[in-house]
Protein backbone atom coordinates (compact mmCIF):
# COMPACT_ATOMS: atom_id res chain seq x y z
CA UNK A 1 0.00 0.00 0.00
CA UNK A 2 2.17 3.30 -1.25
CA UNK A 3 2.30 6.00 1.04
CA UNK A 4 3.88 9.53 0.74
CA UNK A 5 6.46 10.12 2.93
CA UNK A 6 9.50 12.90 3.51
CA UNK A 7 13.08 11.92 4.49
CA UNK A 8 15.48 14.33 5.19
CA UNK A 9 19.02 13.33 3.88
CA UNK A 10 21.68 15.89 4.24
CA UNK A 11 19.45 18.57 5.36
CA UNK A 12 17.36 18.33 2.38
CA UNK A 13 13.81 17.39 2.20
CA UNK A 14 12.89 14.61 0.08
CA UNK A 15 9.34 13.66 -0.83
CA UNK A 16 9.34 10.18 -2.03
CA UNK A 17 6.24 7.42 -2.22
CA UNK A 18 7.31 4.32 -1.07
CA UNK A 19 5.80 1.17 0.34
CA UNK A 20 5.97 0.22 3.62
CA UNK A 21 8.47 -2.80 2.86
CA UNK A 22 10.43 -0.76 0.73
CA UNK A 23 13.92 -0.50 2.23
CA UNK A 24 16.02 2.80 2.67
CA UNK A 25 19.03 1.56 0.21
CA UNK A 26 17.16 1.06 -2.10
CA UNK A 27 14.55 4.46 -2.09
CA UNK A 28 17.46 6.37 -1.87
CA UNK A 29 19.81 4.67 -4.72
CA UNK A 30 16.56 3.86 -7.25
CA UNK A 31 14.36 7.01 -6.40
CA UNK A 32 16.39 9.61 -5.14
CA UNK A 33 19.73 9.21 -7.37
CA UNK A 34 21.67 8.83 -4.04
CA UNK A 35 24.24 6.19 -5.54
CA UNK A 36 27.26 6.73 -3.39
CA UNK A 37 25.71 4.07 -0.57
CA UNK A 38 26.14 1.09 -1.98
CA UNK A 39 24.40 -2.49 -1.63
CA UNK A 40 27.11 -5.04 -1.04
CA UNK A 41 25.85 -8.10 0.76
CA UNK A 42 22.72 -6.26 1.44
CA UNK A 43 22.54 -8.29 4.84
CA UNK A 44 24.24 -6.29 7.05
CA UNK A 45 27.36 -8.29 6.94
CA UNK A 46 29.92 -5.88 4.41
CA UNK A 47 29.23 -2.32 5.72
CA UNK A 48 28.97 -1.04 2.20
CA UNK A 49 25.63 0.88 2.71
CA UNK A 50 26.35 2.16 5.96
CA UNK A 51 25.37 6.03 6.70
CA UNK A 52 24.58 8.11 9.73
CA UNK A 53 20.83 8.29 11.00
CA UNK A 54 20.21 10.98 13.55
CA UNK A 55 24.35 11.07 14.20
CA UNK A 56 24.46 7.15 14.79
CA UNK A 57 25.64 4.48 12.48
CA UNK A 58 23.10 2.66 10.56
CA UNK A 59 22.85 -0.33 7.45
CA UNK A 60 20.47 1.10 5.09
CA UNK A 61 20.25 -2.56 3.97
CA UNK A 62 18.52 -2.98 6.57
CA UNK A 63 16.41 -0.08 7.29
CA UNK A 64 13.22 0.57 6.45
CA UNK A 65 12.68 4.24 4.91
CA UNK A 66 9.39 3.98 6.32
CA UNK A 67 11.19 4.20 9.65
CA UNK A 68 13.15 6.79 9.30
CA UNK A 69 10.33 9.62 8.79
CA UNK A 70 11.76 12.72 11.20
CA UNK A 71 14.79 11.46 11.70
CA UNK A 72 17.93 12.86 9.96
CA UNK A 73 19.98 10.78 7.10
CA UNK A 74 23.74 11.46 6.23
CA UNK A 75 24.91 9.94 3.49
CA UNK A 76 28.37 9.82 1.54
CA UNK A 77 27.08 12.48 -0.37
CA UNK A 78 26.37 15.03 2.51
CA UNK A 79 30.44 15.13 2.88
CA UNK A 80 31.28 17.35 -0.13
CA UNK A 81 30.74 21.13 0.24
CA UNK A 82 30.25 23.17 -2.62
CA UNK A 83 33.03 20.94 -4.13
CA UNK A 84 35.46 20.46 -2.03
CA UNK A 85 35.55 16.87 -0.28
CA UNK A 86 35.56 16.46 3.23
CA UNK A 87 38.36 15.95 5.50
CA UNK A 88 38.34 12.34 6.13
CA UNK A 89 37.42 11.94 2.02
CA UNK A 90 40.74 13.60 1.43
CA UNK A 91 42.51 11.42 3.60
CA UNK A 92 41.34 8.69 1.59
CA UNK A 93 42.46 9.93 -1.59
CA UNK A 94 46.32 11.07 -0.34
CA UNK A 95 46.76 8.19 1.26
CA UNK A 96 45.79 5.56 -1.44
CA UNK A 97 43.09 4.33 0.44
CA UNK A 98 41.02 3.74 -2.62
CA UNK A 99 41.06 1.13 -5.13
CA UNK A 100 37.79 -0.11 -6.60
CA UNK A 101 36.18 2.32 -4.21
CA UNK A 102 33.16 0.13 -3.59
CA UNK A 103 33.72 -0.40 0.16
CA UNK A 104 34.94 3.50 0.05
CA UNK A 105 31.43 5.18 0.81
CA UNK A 106 30.71 2.81 3.61
CA UNK A 107 34.30 3.24 5.27
CA UNK A 108 34.13 6.39 4.94
CA UNK A 109 30.87 7.10 6.96
CA UNK A 110 32.35 4.62 9.97
CA UNK A 111 35.73 6.66 9.96
CA UNK A 112 33.74 9.72 10.21
CA UNK A 113 31.18 8.21 12.95
CA UNK A 114 34.41 6.64 14.81
CA UNK A 115 36.34 10.60 14.38
CA UNK A 116 33.24 12.33 16.04
CA UNK A 117 33.22 9.95 18.86
CA UNK A 118 36.90 9.40 19.34
CA UNK A 119 39.14 12.49 18.29
CA UNK A 120 42.11 10.52 18.49
CA UNK A 121 41.45 6.69 18.14
CA UNK A 122 44.59 4.24 18.31
CA UNK A 123 45.19 2.23 15.24
CA UNK A 124 43.59 -0.76 17.34
CA UNK A 125 40.61 1.60 17.72
CA UNK A 126 40.59 2.39 14.43
CA UNK A 127 40.54 -1.32 13.44
CA UNK A 128 37.45 -2.08 15.57
CA UNK A 129 35.63 1.01 15.12
CA UNK A 130 35.82 -0.29 10.86
CA UNK A 131 34.88 -4.16 11.67
CA UNK A 132 31.93 -3.40 10.29
CA UNK A 133 33.26 -2.80 6.99
CA UNK A 134 34.93 -5.12 4.56
CA UNK A 135 37.55 -4.38 1.48
CA UNK A 136 38.53 -6.79 -1.30
CA UNK A 137 41.30 -4.75 -2.70
CA UNK A 138 43.27 -2.69 -0.46
CA UNK A 139 44.52 -5.12 2.72
CA UNK A 140 43.32 -2.24 4.90
CA UNK A 141 46.21 -1.18 5.67
CA UNK A 142 46.61 2.20 3.79
CA UNK A 143 42.61 2.76 5.09
CA UNK A 144 43.43 2.42 8.73
CA UNK A 145 46.68 5.09 7.65
CA UNK A 146 43.83 7.23 6.13
CA UNK A 147 42.20 7.60 9.41
CA UNK A 148 45.04 8.28 11.48
CA UNK A 149 45.77 11.21 8.83
CA UNK A 150 42.41 12.33 9.12
CA UNK A 151 42.43 12.40 12.40
CA UNK A 152 45.62 14.50 12.71
CA UNK A 153 44.06 16.97 9.66
CA UNK A 154 40.62 17.18 11.99
CA UNK A 155 42.94 17.87 15.29
CA UNK A 156 44.78 20.33 13.33
CA UNK A 157 41.63 22.17 12.20
CA UNK A 158 40.23 22.23 15.38
CA UNK A 159 43.30 23.61 16.78
CA UNK A 160 42.75 26.63 13.87
CA UNK A 161 39.09 27.01 14.90
CA UNK A 162 37.37 24.19 13.05
CA UNK A 163 36.64 23.70 9.33
CA UNK B 1 15.08 -7.64 -5.02
CA UNK B 2 12.83 -5.98 -2.51
CA UNK B 3 11.09 -7.33 0.64
CA UNK B 4 7.90 -9.00 0.49
CA UNK B 5 4.79 -6.86 0.71
CA UNK B 6 3.83 -5.96 4.70
CA UNK B 7 1.88 -2.87 6.58
CA UNK B 8 4.27 -0.80 8.99
CA UNK B 9 2.61 0.58 12.23
CA UNK B 10 4.15 2.42 14.69
CA UNK B 11 2.54 3.06 18.07
CA UNK B 12 2.96 5.73 20.15
CA UNK B 13 1.94 4.24 23.61
CA UNK B 14 1.82 0.19 24.84
CA UNK B 15 -1.70 0.49 25.36
CA UNK B 16 -1.57 0.91 21.16
CA UNK B 17 0.61 -2.03 20.75
CA UNK B 18 -1.01 -4.28 22.97
CA UNK B 19 -4.23 -3.71 21.16
CA UNK B 20 -2.47 -4.17 17.67
CA UNK B 21 -1.03 -7.67 18.95
CA UNK B 22 -4.28 -8.50 20.06
CA UNK B 23 -5.31 -7.67 16.53
CA UNK B 24 -2.69 -9.67 14.94
CA UNK B 25 -1.22 -11.76 17.27
CA UNK B 26 0.98 -14.14 15.18
CA UNK B 27 0.44 -12.21 12.01
CA UNK B 28 2.47 -9.35 13.33
CA UNK B 29 6.18 -9.16 14.23
CA UNK B 30 7.55 -6.61 16.33
CA UNK B 31 10.80 -4.34 15.02
CA UNK B 32 13.05 -3.00 17.28
CA UNK B 33 16.71 -3.07 15.91
CA UNK B 34 15.79 -4.93 12.65
CA UNK B 35 19.21 -6.07 12.41
CA UNK B 36 18.21 -9.89 13.15
CA UNK B 37 14.09 -9.51 11.48
CA UNK B 38 14.34 -7.29 8.08
CA UNK B 39 17.19 -10.05 7.51
CA UNK B 40 14.15 -13.03 8.32
CA UNK B 41 11.69 -10.93 6.53
CA UNK B 42 14.25 -11.00 3.24
CA UNK B 43 15.00 -15.16 3.56
CA UNK B 44 11.11 -15.56 4.50
CA UNK B 45 11.90 -17.04 7.74
CA UNK B 46 9.19 -15.26 8.66
CA UNK B 47 6.33 -13.46 6.59
CA UNK B 48 4.53 -11.01 8.90
CA UNK B 49 1.40 -9.52 7.40
CA UNK B 50 2.50 -6.30 9.82
CA UNK B 51 5.78 -5.29 11.07
CA UNK B 52 4.57 -2.96 14.51
CA UNK B 53 7.48 -0.67 14.87
CA UNK B 54 8.06 -0.07 18.73
CA UNK B 55 10.92 2.48 19.35
CA UNK B 56 8.78 4.78 19.55
CA UNK B 57 7.70 3.84 23.30
CA UNK B 58 9.02 5.56 26.13
CA UNK B 59 8.31 2.07 28.13
CA UNK B 60 11.56 0.52 25.96
CA UNK B 61 13.77 2.92 26.37
CA UNK B 62 16.45 4.00 29.19
CA UNK B 63 18.82 2.32 31.72
CA UNK B 64 18.32 3.15 35.01
CA UNK B 65 19.54 1.98 38.09
CA UNK B 66 18.45 1.73 41.97
CA UNK B 67 20.23 0.82 44.96
CA UNK B 68 18.21 -1.64 46.67
CA UNK B 69 16.37 -2.40 43.44
CA UNK B 70 18.69 -2.97 40.89
CA UNK B 71 19.12 -2.07 37.19
CA UNK B 72 15.89 -1.95 34.73
CA UNK B 73 17.01 -1.54 31.15
CA UNK B 74 14.19 -0.74 28.26
CA UNK B 75 13.99 -3.96 25.56
CA UNK B 76 14.57 -1.27 22.64
CA UNK B 77 18.05 -0.61 24.27
CA UNK B 78 20.85 -0.46 21.66
CA UNK B 79 23.37 -2.59 22.47
CA UNK B 80 25.94 0.19 21.64
CA UNK B 81 24.03 1.80 24.41
CA UNK B 82 24.35 -1.01 27.05
CA UNK B 83 28.16 -1.14 25.74
CA UNK B 84 28.21 2.63 26.65
CA UNK B 85 26.93 2.30 29.88
CA UNK B 86 28.75 3.34 32.97
CA UNK B 87 26.53 1.74 35.26
CA UNK B 88 26.29 -1.35 33.53
CA UNK B 89 30.36 -1.21 32.71
CA UNK B 90 30.74 -0.82 37.18
CA UNK B 91 27.94 -3.23 38.56
CA UNK B 92 27.48 -5.90 35.57
CA UNK B 93 30.83 -5.78 34.10
CA UNK B 94 30.25 -9.28 31.86
CA UNK B 95 27.19 -8.06 30.19
CA UNK B 96 29.61 -4.80 29.30
CA UNK B 97 32.18 -7.18 27.93
CA UNK B 98 29.17 -9.37 25.76
CA UNK B 99 27.44 -6.39 24.65
CA UNK B 100 30.92 -5.14 22.87
CA UNK B 101 31.14 -8.66 21.05
CA UNK B 102 28.31 -8.56 18.91
CA UNK B 103 28.36 -7.94 15.48
CA UNK B 104 30.16 -4.48 14.45
CA UNK B 105 29.94 -1.09 15.54
CA UNK B 106 27.13 -0.73 12.78
CA UNK B 107 25.10 -3.45 14.27
CA UNK B 108 25.68 -2.71 17.41
CA UNK B 109 24.11 0.75 17.26
CA UNK B 110 21.10 -0.44 15.77
CA UNK B 111 20.56 -4.02 17.49
CA UNK B 112 18.19 -3.74 20.82
CA UNK B 113 18.99 -5.97 23.64
CA UNK B 114 15.44 -7.25 23.30
CA UNK B 115 15.98 -8.49 20.58
CA UNK B 116 18.80 -10.99 21.43
CA UNK B 117 16.72 -12.40 23.70
CA UNK B 118 13.53 -12.83 22.40
CA UNK B 119 15.26 -13.96 18.43
CA UNK B 120 17.21 -16.84 21.00
CA UNK B 121 19.93 -17.76 19.08
CA UNK B 122 21.62 -20.40 21.07
CA UNK B 123 24.89 -18.45 20.64
CA UNK B 124 23.55 -14.89 21.45
CA UNK B 125 25.68 -12.90 23.98
CA UNK B 126 23.86 -10.70 26.17
CA UNK B 127 21.96 -13.60 27.60
CA UNK B 128 24.36 -15.69 29.72
CA UNK B 129 25.49 -12.73 32.05
CA UNK B 130 22.20 -11.52 31.97
CA UNK B 131 21.43 -15.33 33.02
CA UNK B 132 24.22 -15.15 35.82
CA UNK B 133 22.74 -12.13 37.54
CA UNK B 134 19.31 -13.38 38.05
CA UNK B 135 17.64 -11.27 35.48
CA UNK B 136 14.02 -11.46 34.80
CA UNK B 137 12.03 -9.91 31.68
CA UNK B 138 9.08 -7.76 31.84
CA UNK B 139 6.17 -8.85 29.51
CA UNK B 140 3.73 -6.79 28.67
CA UNK B 141 0.05 -7.82 27.35
CA UNK B 142 -3.54 -7.75 27.12
CA UNK B 143 -3.90 -8.88 31.15
CA UNK B 144 -1.24 -6.26 32.50
CA UNK B 145 2.72 -7.32 32.81
CA UNK B 146 3.97 -10.58 34.05
CA UNK B 147 8.21 -11.41 34.69
CA UNK B 148 9.86 -14.23 33.67
CA UNK B 149 13.22 -15.20 34.65
CA UNK B 150 15.57 -14.83 31.62
CA UNK B 151 16.76 -18.27 31.73
CA UNK B 152 13.57 -19.57 31.93
CA UNK B 153 11.99 -17.04 29.52
CA UNK B 154 14.21 -18.52 26.89
CA UNK B 155 13.78 -22.10 26.24
CA UNK B 156 15.17 -23.13 23.27
CA UNK B 157 16.67 -22.41 19.72
CA UNK B 158 15.36 -19.96 18.72
CA UNK B 159 12.13 -20.46 21.12
CA UNK B 160 10.60 -18.00 24.34
CA UNK B 161 7.58 -18.20 26.18
CA UNK B 162 6.26 -15.01 25.22
CA UNK B 163 2.83 -15.30 24.05
CA UNK B 164 1.48 -13.50 20.26
CA UNK B 165 -0.37 -10.65 22.42
CA UNK B 166 2.48 -9.87 24.22
CA UNK B 167 5.48 -7.97 23.70
CA UNK B 168 9.46 -8.25 25.44
CA UNK B 169 9.10 -4.20 27.79
CA UNK B 170 12.23 -4.62 30.29
CA UNK B 171 14.83 -6.07 31.59
CA UNK B 172 14.86 -6.36 35.50
CA UNK B 173 18.38 -7.15 36.55
CA UNK B 174 19.25 -7.67 40.90
CA UNK B 175 21.60 -5.42 42.38
CA UNK B 176 25.14 -7.74 42.25
CA UNK B 177 25.98 -9.53 45.59
CA UNK B 178 28.13 -7.38 47.99
CA UNK B 179 32.31 -8.08 46.73
CA UNK B 180 31.25 -9.40 43.79
CA UNK B 181 32.78 -9.19 40.00
CA UNK B 182 31.29 -10.80 36.49
CA UNK B 183 33.61 -11.84 33.10
CA UNK B 184 32.47 -12.78 30.03
CA UNK B 185 34.40 -14.19 27.35
CA UNK B 186 33.91 -15.74 23.62
CA UNK B 187 35.65 -18.31 21.50
CA UNK B 188 35.35 -17.42 18.02
CA UNK B 189 36.55 -17.85 14.28
CA UNK B 190 36.79 -13.80 13.73
CA UNK B 191 37.65 -10.88 15.69
CA UNK B 192 33.81 -9.42 14.23
CA UNK B 193 30.61 -10.03 12.64
CA UNK B 194 30.92 -13.27 13.75
CA UNK B 195 28.56 -15.82 15.57
CA UNK B 196 30.34 -17.57 18.82
CA UNK B 197 32.08 -21.20 18.89
CA UNK B 198 31.44 -20.90 22.79
CA UNK B 199 31.26 -18.25 25.32
CA UNK B 200 31.03 -18.40 29.00
CA UNK B 201 29.80 -16.01 31.90
CA UNK B 202 30.58 -16.05 35.41
CA UNK B 203 29.31 -14.17 38.60
CA UNK B 204 30.98 -14.63 41.48
CA UNK B 205 30.95 -12.87 44.79
CA UNK B 206 34.17 -13.27 47.63
CA UNK B 207 33.21 -13.76 51.52
CA UNK B 208 35.74 -10.81 52.66
CA UNK B 209 35.89 -12.36 56.27
CA UNK B 210 37.21 -16.27 55.68
CA UNK B 211 38.19 -15.80 51.50
CA UNK B 212 35.54 -18.69 50.16
CA UNK B 213 33.23 -18.26 47.09
CA UNK B 214 30.40 -17.01 48.62
CA UNK B 215 27.96 -17.22 45.95
CA UNK B 216 28.93 -18.61 42.13
CA UNK B 217 26.87 -18.61 38.26
CA UNK B 218 28.11 -20.03 35.79
CA UNK B 219 26.39 -19.54 31.87
CA UNK B 220 27.39 -21.05 28.85
CA UNK B 221 26.57 -19.88 25.60
CA UNK B 222 26.62 -21.90 22.09
CA UNK B 223 27.09 -25.28 23.73
CA UNK B 224 23.16 -25.62 24.27
CA UNK B 225 20.16 -24.95 22.61
CA UNK B 226 19.60 -21.81 25.08
CA UNK B 227 22.24 -20.67 27.92
CA UNK B 228 23.35 -23.49 29.99
CA UNK B 229 23.81 -22.67 33.93
CA UNK B 230 26.51 -25.51 34.98
CA UNK B 231 25.17 -25.95 38.35
CA UNK B 232 27.56 -28.83 39.50
CA UNK B 233 30.27 -26.72 38.50
CA UNK B 234 29.01 -23.84 40.98
CA UNK B 235 28.29 -26.77 43.43
CA UNK B 236 32.06 -27.73 43.62
CA UNK B 237 32.67 -23.84 44.04
CA UNK B 238 30.89 -22.28 47.12
CA UNK B 239 31.65 -21.81 50.04
CA UNK B 240 35.28 -23.12 49.16
CA UNK B 241 38.63 -21.30 49.28
CA UNK B 242 39.29 -20.77 45.10
CA UNK B 243 42.32 -22.91 44.88
CA UNK B 244 43.27 -24.39 41.46
CA UNK B 245 42.35 -27.73 42.57
CA UNK B 246 38.42 -26.50 43.02
CA UNK B 247 38.48 -23.85 39.85
CA UNK B 248 39.79 -27.00 37.93
CA UNK B 249 37.49 -29.32 38.80
CA UNK B 250 34.32 -26.16 38.30
CA UNK B 251 36.12 -26.03 35.10
CA UNK B 252 36.07 -29.67 34.24
CA UNK B 253 32.62 -29.77 35.03
CA UNK B 254 31.43 -27.13 32.70
CA UNK B 255 32.96 -29.16 29.76
CA UNK B 256 30.03 -31.83 30.90
CA UNK B 257 27.16 -29.81 31.70
CA UNK B 258 26.96 -28.79 28.50
CA UNK B 259 25.77 -30.42 24.89
CA UNK B 260 27.46 -28.42 22.21
CA UNK B 261 27.16 -29.51 18.08
CA UNK B 262 29.53 -30.08 15.81
CA UNK B 263 28.83 -27.51 13.10
CA UNK B 264 30.78 -25.49 10.65
CA UNK B 265 32.45 -23.49 12.71
CA UNK B 266 33.53 -25.95 15.69
CA UNK B 267 33.63 -29.36 16.96
CA UNK B 268 31.81 -30.61 19.66
CA UNK B 269 34.65 -32.36 21.36
CA UNK B 270 36.58 -28.30 20.70
CA UNK B 271 33.44 -26.65 22.02
CA UNK B 272 33.50 -28.82 25.06
CA UNK B 273 36.95 -28.52 25.77
CA UNK B 274 37.06 -24.94 25.43
CA UNK B 275 34.11 -24.39 27.57
CA UNK B 276 36.65 -25.47 30.39
CA UNK B 277 39.30 -23.40 29.46
CA UNK B 278 37.35 -20.02 29.73
CA UNK B 279 35.35 -21.07 32.74
CA UNK B 280 38.62 -21.71 34.82
CA UNK B 281 40.40 -18.46 33.07
CA UNK B 282 37.17 -16.29 34.20
CA UNK B 283 36.77 -17.13 37.42
CA UNK B 284 40.43 -16.92 38.20
CA UNK B 285 39.97 -13.06 36.46
CA UNK B 286 36.82 -12.47 38.53
CA UNK B 287 38.22 -13.92 42.33
CA UNK B 288 41.41 -11.91 41.76
CA UNK B 289 39.69 -8.41 40.99
CA UNK B 290 37.35 -9.14 44.10
CA UNK B 291 39.62 -10.68 47.01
Amino acid sequence: MKQYIELAINGLSYDVVISPEDLLIDVMRQQLGLTGTKKGCGQGDCGTCTVLIDGKRALACLTLAIACQGRAIETIEGLEDEGRLDTIQEAFVDEGAVQCGFCTPGMIMSAKALLDENPNPTRAEIKRGLAGNLCRCTGYIRIFDAVEEAARRRQAQSGKGGE
Amino acid sequence: MGLPPFNYMAPKTSAELVDMLAEYGDRARVLAGGTDLINWIAEKIVTPEVVIDLNGLKSVQGITYQDGKGLRIGAAVKIEDIERSEIIRAKYFSLYQAAGQIGSPQVRAMASIGGNSCNASPCADTPPPLVTFGASVSLLGPNGRREVLLEDFIRGNRSTAIAPDEFLESFLVPEPWPNSTSRYETIALRAAQEIDVASVAVNVAMDPKNGCIAEARIAMGAVAPKPQRAPKAEAVLLGRQPNDDVIEKAAASCSTECQPIDDLRASATYRRHVVGVLAARLLRQAIAAVS
